[in-house]
């Protein structure tokens, strides 16, 4: 029998462009890879994801919830269930869908959409058989703003201690869940994150759309991606030598925009970094692949990052925060890594780096096990395991 | 071969030689007879992207004569009559109809050769009856199509040709035959405003191309560290320069420990290459003064003019802006007024409006609370007056933020004159054990210590002492400084090319 997966989340994953969004992308293409059938269903605002798929969005979110959602003092992923209500027509119209799938494993991407489901789930004759999975991406509480810490904590810890399963991105993430859940539970199975191995062999010389030698750092629109900026970039990229540049891609960049840091010194700034904002994975990939550089100014947040992953892979020079190796810790020992353990060494090795000091000759086979098939291998075995099959 | 850059004495030449100027003359006399011929003091020009020589006959009136500036031209006074007026113009018509057709061709030499007719016949008409001319073009462009672009090119040339800016000394200087071959040059040497144009762009390409080492004297690095209260177009521009040029530099001085101390800082915060620490070295610029009979000078009318006592003010030097802290005096004299029973002398800054400070001038003819006359405005004084005024207060403040140096606090000094300056870094530098440090944070010792020198004799004899034992730096001190640093590099560069030559002569 075909081992059938849903995977219920807050947001869509046919455009992925944050790092949730990807992750759970890769595992359900890893699942189907591994002969699964793996359904995804979002239930999601389409004011902050205009770009899903039309099957995705027949579990929107509708008109009037999202006014509730976007009020002051809401927030989309806290009060999510509290907004949107068990009762709701749409929680029902999932289950109907989930009763049609008849999966063996129910997975929860984040925690946020338990407490909509947790009643009708167990009381269900036809799915509350089905294993519970809660798939992290963070240890939640650790990472909101202290305002919400108490209430993001007690829905994960809800879910957590429900689940039959929990994934992490990391190891210290694991002992987080596992503290709670106690001993005698399933421990966590980890499975950092990875990333799709670049098309290193691609002539994109034509493309090249930066003159001269830059570094590149690639960050969304979360806000320690803004700060780790702050801290290693700095307002004065004293590092690059005047013929080379910084560029950054990703909605961090709005972030460095509204940032009072981002005109201290607007023209050094506007000759030596490019913002190129969000771009089209074509665009990316052809910016990292005549990068000279890739840096990962990272200084805190939590699970593990995907562009960790995806920079190894590209086997350019790494700079990086060692907060940035979370999850990847074995990489620093690689060829053409470069770690710091503060932003003032960060900007001397990205300075050695592009003037050609520090090179890199990581081959691919070092950084093979990152890819996502690899990384998450112990899921797919998970998954195994709670349907019985193994 | 040096190359020596000149070109910020020569852009303000009419300026008097103070601060930088001063500086780029010192290191001129010095290296030219250090070097003599080996010496190219050359001006930069941003549209060529080239140094050029200055000629040897104008070289001496020109950089510091305050020479050759551009002179306004002679105009015939308007026509008696307007119809007269009217006839001049119909005859600049006439004349400008043969050069209609170049209006729209290429600015070749024949090109300039008519708009050099053009530019001859508009200075035959009085400034009135271009004026009326101008008006007339404006109200007829619904005539033939292309008059708004005559309208352009008569304002254009009247404006050049009325200023004497036709060709000015700076054509004939950025000639061909001037162009330093930059083939000739071994050793860049820049002690001047690098950053107010590309030049340190051309600098770096050249050390990196040719392998020019490249020489700069900074003097603070406030546009990065006080930005926020810098001068604005410099706040843009020296940014991007002083990255340019840390990536392309091989010696470097500054004018104080503070400024060397910034620089440091700042190349190694922000990842620039490391600093030969041995090629940075703090030089101190000279403090000599000229000394005039103030009883007897025509300086003494700027007593008159602003009703001032000799002996019976308080003087504070500097461009009025911001980081300079008026507003911190302006609120101390506020309060001394309030708190003392005795008469508060009057504060007089010395300073050309600067950047921001507008709003604190109005404030402060609006005050009730600040006595009429409290604080006077001197903006225009000129070098002779200051010194009478140096030599006429009572003493003097300073509570800048920051500095790279503190000259005021020098000129004070070298004067005989106490002087109670903040905290800033670069002011006990530049004073030494002569100078009164106080906190601007402690505004009641400033308020004390003020009042004190007012109307204690005893505490202000003691104050005057203190200033005199003040060292005086002398400008030939400077000059020796630079120039013995400069051929410690070039002695210790040429052995290591030496060193090269044999090792790889040997590989």
């Amino acid at each position: 029998m075909t081992l059938k997966i849903a995977a219920l989340g807050h947001y869509p994953i046919s455009t992925p462009l944050h790092g949730g969004q990807r992750r759970v992308d890769a595992i359900s293409k890893v699942a189907k890879l591994n002969g699964y059938e793996f359904h995804h269903i979002p239930v999601f605002s389409t004011t902050g994801y205009p770009n899903a798929s039309e099957l995705e969005k027949q579990t929107a979110l509708p008109k009037t919830i999202l006014e509730k959602l976007h009020q002051p003092g809401v927030r989309e992923d806290v009060h999510f269930a509290r907004e949107v209500g068990e009762d709701h027509p749409l929680v029902q119209d999932i289950i109907d869908r989930l009763r049609a799938i008849a999966p063996q494993v129910i997975q929860f991407d984040q925690p946020w959409l338990f407490r909509l489901f947790k009643k009708q789930l167990s009381n269900d004759n036809r799915l509350a058989n089905a294993r519970i999975v809660y798939s992290s991406h963070n240890v939640e509480a650790d990472l909101i703003a202290p305002t919400w810490e108490s209430d993001a904590r007690a829905i994960e810890m809800e879910l957590a201690l429900a689940a039959d399963q929990v994934f992490t991105v990391s190891q210290s993430d694991a002992e987080v869940f596992d503290k709670w859940r106690g001993t005698k539970r399933r421990p966590s199975v980890v499975a950092p994150n990875g990333c799709w191995p670049p098309d290193l062999t691609t002539n994109m010389a034509t493309d090249r759309l930066v003159e001269g030698d830059y570094a590149i750092m690639v960050g969304s629109e979360h806000p320690p991606n803004a700060k780790g900026y702050w801290e290693c970039i700095g307002t004065f990229p004293g590092f690059l030598p005047p013929d080379a540049s910084l560029v950054v891609a990703g909605g961090v960049n709005r972030l460095l925009r509204q940032d009072d840091r981002f005109l201290r010194f607007p023209r050094v700034n506007s000759e030596f970094v490019k913002n190129f904002g969000i771009v089209k994975e074509e665009t990316l990939n052809s910016l990292l692949f005549h990068a000279k550089a890739i840096c990962l100014p990272i200084t805190e947040g939590g699970g593990t990052n995907l562009k960790t992953a995806e920079a190894l892979m590209w086997l350019k020079p790494v700079v990086a925060m060692r907060h940035a190796l979370r999850g990847f810790e074995e990489a620093a020992n690689m060829d053409g890594v470069y770690v710091a353990d503060n932003p003032k060494d960060f900007r001397r090795l990205l300075r050695d780096v592009m003037v050609g000091d520090l090179v890199s000759e990581r081959v691919p086979e070092t950084v093979e096990a990152y890819g996502w098939p690899a990384q998450l291998a112990p899921l797919m075995k998970a998954y195994e395991d709670l349907s019985g099959r193994t | 071969m040096i190359l020596l850059d000149i070109t910020t004495s020569y852009q303000f030449r009419h300026w008097n030689p103070m601060g930088i100027l001063r500086v780029e003359h010192e290191v001129y006399k010095g290296f030219s007879e250090a070097f003599g011929e080996n010496l190219v003091a050359a001006i930069y020009d941003v549209s060529t992207d080239g140094y050029y020589r200055i000629p040897e006959e104008i070289f001496e009136g020109l950089i510091f004569q305050n020479g050759l500036q551009p002179t306004v031209a002679n105009r015939p006074a308007k026509a008696e009559t307007r119809w007269r007026s009217w006839a001049r113009i119909l005859r600049f018509w006439f004349k400008s109809r043969k050069l209609k057709k170049v209006v729209v061709e290429g600015a070749d030499e024949s090109y300039r050769q008519k708009e050099d007719v053009v530019a001859s016949e508009l200075l035959r008409l009085s400034l009135e009856e271009f004026g009326m001319m101008i008006t007339a073009m404006k109200k007829a462009t619904f005539l033939p199509a292309g008059i708004r672009d005559r309208i352009k090119l008569y304002e254009h040339v009247h404006h050049h040709a009325h200023h004497g800016l036709r060709r000015t000394i700076h054509d004939d200087i950025c000639d061909d035959n001037n162009r330093v071959d930059v083939s000739l040059i071994k050793h860049y040497v820049s002690v001047g405003g690098f950053w107010s144009d590309d030049r340190y762009r051309y600098a770096y390409r050249h050390r990196k191309d040719l392998g020019w080492t490249n020489h700069y004297l900074i003097y603070d690095l406030i546009p990065i560290l006080w930005g926020h209260v810098a001068e604005p177009t410099t706040r843009e521009t020296f940014p991007v320069a002083l990255h340019w040029m840390l990536w392309g530099v091989d010696q470097i001085w500054t004018i104080s420990e503070t400024t060397k101390r910034d620089l440091l800082t700042h190349v190694s915060e922000n990842g620039f290459p490391d600093m030969p620490l041995n090629w940075v070295k703090s030089l101190r610029l000279g403090s000599e003064v000229p000394v005039l009979d103030c009883a007897m000078g025509e300086e003494r009318a700027v007593f008159d003019k602003y009703d001032l006592k000799p002996g019976g003010f308080v003087l504070m030097v500097g461009t009025l802006e911001p980081r300079k802290n008026h507003d911190f005096t302006y609120r101390l004299w506020r309060e001394m007024q309030a708190r003392s029973k005795n008469e508060v002398m009057p504060l007089v800054w010395v300073g050309q409006p600067g950047w921001a400070i507008q709003p604190l001038l109005d404030m402060i003819k609006k005050d009730q609370g600040l006595p009429h006359n409290s604080i006077r405005i001197l903006s225009n004084v000129s070098d002779s007056e200051l010194v009478a005024l140096y030599q006429a207060c009572r003493f003097t403040i300073y509570p800048s933020h920051y500095e790279g140096w503190g000259l005021p606090v020098v000129e004070s000094l070298t004067h005989g004159k106490p002087c109670i300056a903040s905290t800033a870094p670069s002011l006990a530098e530049a004073g030494g054990d002569a100078v009164e440090i106080i906190d601007t944070m402690d505004g009641n010792r400033w308020l004390e210590r003020c009042l004190e020198l007012m109307h204690s004799e005893s505490a202000y004899e003691a104050a005057k002492d203190r200033a005199a034992s003040f060292p005086r730096d002398s400008w030939t001190s400077f000059r020796e400084d630079i120039f013995s640093d400069f051929s410690s590099f070039l002695e210790d560069h040429e052995t290591s090319a030496k060193r090269d030559a044999i090792v790889g002569g040997k590989g």
